[in-house]
């Protein structure tokens, strides 16, 4: 028998190594064929050919590489259009290129060298991966949501359709918060916090008490949008804060209602607007105007003087009463308490001008 | 100067960026000694009718004259004028080699107040307000010509806000009242510019009260005001107590001797604001000297209370005056403060805008016209829209943008 | 001045053939690029970006649909080049930049501002208050000629570089470049002003450097003499360029 040669020798072993027993079988088979055929040779009595290794060309099977396994189309290009899209994503996941119907891209590419200057597709892209997506709560999940709840909740009451109406009904709002913390213990120091908010305009309040209540509420009343939110976490229980944050409330009230004895020894610069009634300018304008009347009687001129001054200034009431000196007043509080703007100026201007009748062509 | 740039071309290895900058000097120089180019030429006889006015009256200018330039004398410019006008527009009016004024609206409608007023009512005040730039002062300027012209006695403070200042002033003492402060150089500076203004109103003016300066020095009753004003003049110790005595005379024989008076301040706020403390007035003691407490500032206060009549109070408030945290706003009641405003209440506030489109164009044809603009493209309209873009019609803005054209 | 400038034109006949012809391919890019300014530096940009387009009226029209700048990038339009030759003009604005101390335009721009009224100042009160035509005529008034006829009377024609030969380093003179000598011009007259009193405004300063330029006097042009004196003097060394 002639001995198996060298190279055949060494596939046989790697083939024992990785135990590839079909190849092993065929690999027999050959070597045994090639036998049975140098069997027959030398029974003929034939001179044995000497081949020469590497003359004739040796063919050696090829063994079939395993195919690989070519990956089935992403699932998205058999979705339908009216498929439901719950069943596909029922819950939160991580963002699947594969599954995911719509086109998308995102991130950011430095230069034109990278991706070729186009912003990354869906396909292994980390960015859409990482934040969390909200695929899982379309409207038809909340639909279904909605539907399997419903069981669960009572009717919306009746009274109550508008915000208004909900404003009208149960002008205090409280708000508190509880909260679950991820530690062996559950607790959350922020869970004792509670807050009352109220709109100013639905408590029963005069011009004093609503001044006094907006002075002893300082910052927690907000002039923008009129609200007052009372919050505290004093103490150690959310409704201990709350029962509290309700006192506070009461306390406030009432207090507002009630005038101090030091209250009258309120200062000008204390005014929290401008009242023409006790400032200098109304000394001014009535001194002013009982100047022009002197003026007036000792030589008056047809047309230029002020005719709408009565014959007695003596009374100082009945001067303020005038309508020019009513228009002016409220000018220049206007001018104080709005600001200065074109509109406010214009007014002062018009008033001062009627009251003291001075007349422009030019004038505007 | 044409050789020298012929020869420069003539054999000279350069650039061809030199040869084309040369062949556009050329034109252009061509262009400035003939005041035009040939493009420009068929506009600029309708561009002069448009700015300009023959009315050298301010008592005859009303609505129609808005927008248009007219001449102030050189006599009145010297005598009137003197020390009033910002000194770049006094630059700008020497070179263009006469003094012209734009009619603005807001001064015609405060003319037109003291041409229809009754005067023996007290003291009617005016305040001009405005944007910085807007042309306040300018404005006052109209009103003193106004009133100039029809015989008005002058009291015109330059710029209030000098007397507030620091600037290492000296401050002394007051000789009438303790506890008040005298600007001896700023009270002489004023009195020699209240002469100038009013040189041949102050001859029949006499005192009628009599004045002791010191034990050996008086005023008695009937001196002329020429004279007291000689004499604060001469005597720098007494000159703030002569602004006083002046001030008061007047305002008591406006009425009997039947002179009128027009009080203009400019940037009347700087009276009740008090300045920075850093560069502030500071007394003997170097404590800082509030406005009130000055004597000059005392004695004109006086002036803008209504216990007088047969006189105007024109001012302008300047947000420039006021302290740099105080220049938010350049509204008078801002501006003023509570005090001022209460002193000053009731008084008429005439805003004074930004030039509108027309008197814009006509501020532009004006500097055309005075040869101010050289740049091509700037005598164009697209150039002068592209100008009163850029300034926002600004009058201040759009001087220092034609500056550089 | 006459003799000292034919010199220089043979100074100059000399090296010009040499430049020419690298001066030729400049002459038309100077001719066509009139507002843009000739680089100093090389460009940072990716040769592949595009000029952008300035001009109002060309983008209202809108690009063709088959042209290139649909699709690549475009460059940053610099600040400075704007449309209107109301305020941007290349050579003021180098002058501007060479004034310029820690970046601080803002100041630097101020200065150009009040010079150019300076001499407006100056010309246009001289020209209202001319009385015949002729006087007029002879009066420039435009600001912006007289600075850059001023610059021009300053730029030299030939400067020194420092060659070293055989251990000895001589000053030797060459043709200068048209950006060198917008810069030496611009920089004496610069420097002239600087090194006056200081406590004239540097406006006025400038205004009076400007005015004497453009008439040929003052130190800016005695410098620019100087030194073509110094050429003229070390003629012999021009072969060692």
């Amino acid at each position: 028998m002639a001995a198996l040669s060298r190279k055949r020798l060494t596939d046989i072993h790697k083939h024992l190594i990785n135990g590839r027993t079909a190849a092993f079988a065929r690999l027999f088979h050959s070597t045994r064929l090639n036998q049975q055929n140098e069997h027959s040779e030398q029974q003929e009595g034939e001179f044995r050919v000497f081949e020469i290794e590497g003359l004739k060309p040796v063919k050696t099977e090829r063994f079939a590489r395993r195919q690989k396994k070519k990956p089935p189309p992403p699932r998205f290009r058999s979705m339908a259009t009216d498929q439901d899209w719950t069943d596909v994503w029922p819950t939160a996941s991580t963002f699947k290129w594969s599954a995911v119907p719509f086109p998308v891209r995102q991130g950011f590419v430095e230069n034109s060298s990278e991706n070729e200057g186009v912003v990354p597709a869906k396909y292994a892209n980390l960015e859409l991966m990482k934040p969390p997506n909200f695929l899982h709560l379309t409207p038809a999940h909340v639909k279904k949501h909605c539907d399997a709840l419903k069981k669960f909740c009572t009717a919306w009451p009746e009274g109550l359709e508008t915000e208004e109406d909900c404003r009208h009904h149960f002008p205090v709002e409280s708000v508190t918060s509880d909260y679950v913390f991820a530690a062996p213990s559950l607790r959350d120091d922020r869970a004792r916090v509670a807050s009352i908010k109220l709109n100013l305009s639905d408590l029963e309040l005069d011009y004093h008490s609503r001044d006094k209540f907006i002075r002893l509420v300082g910052d927690r009343y907000n002039p923008d949008t009129d609200e007052v939110i009372f919050e505290s976490d004093r103490c150690p229980l959310k409704s201990q804060n709350l029962e509290y944050v309700n006192f506070l409330l009461t306390a406030v009230y009432f207090e507002s209602w009630k005038r101090e004895g030091w209250e009258d020894q309120k200062e000008l610069s204390d005014m929290e607007s401008y009242f023409w009634d006790i400032n200098a300018s109304r000394k001014n304008m009535v001194s002013l105007l009982r100047t022009i009347k002197e003026a007036d009687e000792k030589s008056p001129e047809a047309d230029k003087g002020l005719g709408y001054l009565p014959s007695d200034v003596a009374n100082e009431d009945a001067i303020c009463q005038l309508e020019e000196v009513q228009q002016y007043k409220v000018a220049v509080e206007e001018l104080f308490n709005e600001g200065e703007n074109i509109e406010t100026l214009n007014n002062y201007k018009a008033a001062v001008t009627k009251l003291l009748n001075l007349k422009s062509d030019a004038a505007v | 100067m044409r050789e020298r740039l012929v020869r420069v071309a003539g054999g000279m290895m350069k650039s061809l960026s030199r040869t084309a900058y040369l062949c556009v000097a050329n034109d252009v120089k061509q262009g400035s000694s003939r005041c035009l180019s040939s493009v420009a030429e068929p506009k600029q006889s309708n561009l002069r009718q448009v700015f300009r006015t023959s009315e050298d009256d301010p008592r005859a200018h009303t609505l129609d004259h808005v927008g248009l330039f007219y001449k102030i004398p050189e006599t009145e410019v010297n005598s009137m004028f003197k020390g009033c006008i910002h000194p770049w527009h006094l630059r700008l009016m020497n070179t263009f080699n006469e003094h012209c004024l734009m009619v603005r609206k807001p001064s015609v409608e405060v003319n037109g107040y003291l041409k229809n007023m009754n005067f023996n009512h007290p003291v009617p005040k005016f305040v001009y307000y405005g944007r910085r730039g807007a042309g306040k002062v300018c404005s006052l300027l109209h009103t003193m010509h106004f009133c100039a012209r029809n015989d008005w006695i002058m009291v015109h403070v330059p710029w209030a806000g000098q007397w507030v200042r620091g600037w290492n002033k000296e401050v002394a003492e007051s000789t009438h009242k303790p506890g008040r402060f005298d600007l001896p150089m700023d009270a002489a500076e004023w009195l020699s510019h209240f002469r100038i203004q009013n040189q041949n109103k102050l001859k029949d003016l006499k005192t009628t009260s009599e004045y002791i300066w010191t034990k050996r020095e008086k005023a008695d009753v009937g001196t002329p005001l020429d004279e007291i004003i000689n004499f604060g003049l001469n005597r720098f110790k007494f000159s703030s107590d002569c602004v006083g005595v002046l001030l008061k005379e007047l305002r008591l024989q406006a009425a009997e001797k039947g002179f009128k008076v027009l009080v203009a301040i400019n940037s009347v706020n700087s009276f009740f604001v008090p300045w920075s403390k850093e560069n502030t007035l500071k007394n003997s003691e170097k404590k800082q000297v509030l406005p009130h407490e000055v004597s000059l500032v005392h004695n004109f206060k006086k002036m803008l209370s209504p216990t007088w009549n047969n006189g105007a109070v024109v001012c302008t408030v300047n947000e420039g005056s006021n302290d740099q945290s105080l220049r938010e706003d350049y509204t008078p009641q801002y501006l003023l403060g509570q005090e001022g405003f209460e002193w000053f209440d009731p008084f008429v506030p005439i805003l004074v805008p930004e030039y509108s489109s027309t008197e814009a164009l006509s501020c532009l044809s004006y500097y055309i016209d005075r040869n101010w603009i050289q740049n091509e493209h700037g005598r164009t309209e697209e150039g002068m829209k592209e100008i009163m873009f850029v300034s926002n019609r600004n009058p201040f803005n759009l001087y220092k943008v034609c500056s550089s054209l | 001045m006459a003799a000292s400038l034919s010199t220089v034109k043979g100074l100059c006949a000399t090296a010009s053939k040499v430049l020419a012809a690298t001066q030729c391919s400049n002459l038309f890019a100077d001719h066509i690029a009139k507002i843009s300014v000739q680089p100093v530096r090389q460009s940072m940009y990716n040769p592949k970006y595009v000029e952008p387009i300035i001009d109002k009226a060309t983008l209202e029209k809108g690009l063709d649909p088959d042209d290139l700048r649909r699709h690549r990038p475009i460059k940053a339009p610099t600040t400075d080049i704007s449309i209107s030759p109301l305020f941007y003009d290349p050579e003021i604005l180098k002058f501007t930049n060479m004034m310029m101390k820690a970046g601080n335009k803002e100041r630097v721009r101020e200065v150009m501002r009040k010079l150019f009224e300076n001499l407006k100042h100056m010309q246009v009160e001289k020209y209202n208050k001319a009385t015949s035509e002729s006087e007029k005529a002879e009066i420039e008034c435009n600001p912006v000629v007289i600075f850059k006829q001023g610059v021009e009377n300053c730029k030299p024609l030939l400067l020194v570089t420092r060659v070293v030969k055989g251990g000895v380093a001589y000053r030797v003179p060459v043709c200068a470049r048209p950006n060198e000598q917008r810069f030496r011009a611009m920089k004496w007259i610069i420097e002239s002003c600087r090194d006056k009193e200081r406590r004239i405004p540097m406006e006025q300063k400038l205004a009076w450097e400007i005015m004497d330029a453009y008439n040929n006097q003052g130190k800016a042009i005695r410098r620019k003499q100087e030194i073509h004196r110094i050429c003229e003097s070390n003629r012999a060394f021009a072969h060692l360029r």
